[in-house]
């Protein structure tokens, strides 16, 4: 759910008792056209800053989430990981041999493993590498869950292959847990995408990987900027971010190179390039530049514009 | 595409066949292991085999491993579909030659995540 019909004061929820709030924002009829609910979570978490009740945001937040993911959802973008992302970070990270990747909007944790299963299994070589995939999500309990690394007979049942299945998780009566070798490697963090101070990740934090899929399509035009300019901030030179299949960075086309590969597509961040001039290339913005024969690689270079980057020169 | 469903739940034939026809699958039913051998030496076109463990006559394991054995050359996927979801069951049967496992009680969307998964598999190492 990203907007309701009806605009709810915040002050009128700060004063009500928890389990008021809870039923008020989960009554479709109270919710907006104003703000987006991921804006109203924003502000309670700042509110929490404030020292108001802290329960507060975490009931608008559990409310407004949709906990929707599986593992390996939608295969194809870890096809793209595996074939093509991972290889050539490897070739460009062998200084540092660290790889950070980001599940932003983790939900209840699927992805993050299946990010973990796939480095784990498919590149051995990484074995000596520092490498660790960190999930955050809005929804405390989503990260709960996560960090429990328990699923049901019908989360193992989509899209985590049988074999797969037998290598990480070890059966619990009904469920199945997550092996100790990919605990080692994920992370959960409680977080705010769309404001900068309650990310859930330390301030260095960057990343070589950024999968932020189908959580954009939840936004407001101004949170995705906000969420866009976040993740661009906490990207590394060279770092790849996969959205989903219906979503793009049109909010800040200026940030992000589109990248093609054969049926796929993904996102670079226009950073100067390890020890390079400060340049970017200009990217489509949308996928029907590219049908009217005008693709990225045509379209050719420019100054970036973020002052970030200029600063960084 | 033609799937053969093989369990001795003439209900759970039904509701399977169901959602495979659902997704566009012809497909014919079997009562057990042994009707379904019968049923794959006559017709070389089945793509997939829906397969239960728990069946007379004949059941899943020793079905699947008459099929690797005796219908080397049938490009049939087989995935076990079944209650019984213990950790050596389910390595014993896969190493027998079923491609996959689905655990009742499932959805359709499940079902449709397990046969992505057996035309677009994730590569593994083991």
């Amino acid at each position: 759910m990203s907007h309701i019909e009806k605009e709810i004061s915040l002050d009128e929820i700060s004063g009500m008792r928890p389990d008021e709030a809870q039923a008020t924002v989960r009554v479709p009829a109270r919710v907006v056209q104003i703000a987006s609910g991921v804006d109203i979570a924003a502000r309670m978490m700042r509110m929490e800053r404030v020292n108001r009740p802290s329960s507060m945001h975490r009931i608008v937040a559990e409310a407004i989430t949709i906990k929707e993911t599986s593992f390996f959802r939608n295969l194809l973008p870890f096809h793209l990981l595996a074939d093509r992302i991972i290889p050539e970070l490897i070739a460009k990270r062998q200084q540092e041999r660290r790889l950070r990747l980001w599940s932003a909007g983790c939900a209840t944790g699927q992805e993050a493993y299946s990010l973990a299963m796939l480095v784990h299994d498919r590149f051995p070589q990484l074995e000596d590498w520092d490498v660790r995939i960190i999930g955050t999500d809005i929804s405390r309990s989503a990260c709960d869950y996560a960090r429990r690394g328990r699923y049901s007979r019908s989360e193992m049942n989509r899209g985590l292959p049988a074999r797969t299945m037998l290598r990480y998780f070890e059966p619990r009566g009904e469920e199945w847990e997550v092996c100790e070798e990919l605990r080692r490697m994920v992370r959960f963090e409680c977080g705010n995408l769309c404001d900068p101070p309650a990310t859930g990740l330390t301030t260095s934090e960057q990343f070589d990987v950024v999968f932020l899929r189908n959580v954009l399509l939840y936004f407001s035009p101004t949170e995705r900027t906000q969420a866009l300019a976040e993740v661009y901030a906490r990207m590394a030179p060279n770092a790849a971010l996969l959205l989903g299949a219906s979503e793009q960075t049109e909010d800040a086309s200026e940030l992000f190179e589109l990248v093609f590969d054969e049926e796929q597509l993904f996102y670079r961040s226009l950073q100067a390039n390890e020890g390079s001039w400060c340049a970017g290339r200009v990217i489509a913005s949308n996928l029907q530049q590219v049908e009217d024969g005008c693709g990225a690689d045509e379209i050719g270079w420019t100054k970036a514009r973020n002052e970030r980057e200029v600063q960084s020169c | 595409m033609k799937a053969l469903i093989v369990d001795d739940s003439c209900v759970l034939r039904m509701h399977l066949g169901r959602m495979m026809q659902a997704m566009g699958w012809q497909i014919v039913e079997a009562e057990n292991g042994k009707r379904a051998l019968e049923a794959l030496r006559i017709d070389s076109e089945f793509a997939l085999a829906l397969v239960d463990v728990n069946m007379p006559e004949m059941d899943g394991i020793e079905c699947v491993r008459r099929i690797r054995l005796e219908l080397p050359a049938h490009k049939l996927k087989v995935m076990m579909v079944t209650t019984e979801a213990d950790f050596p069951l389910i390595e014993g049967v896969l190493a027998d030659g079923a491609d996959e496992f689905l655990m009742k009680p499932f959805t359709l969307e499940n079902l449709r995540a397990k046969l992505q998964l057996l035309s677009l598999p994730i590569p593994s190492r083991g």
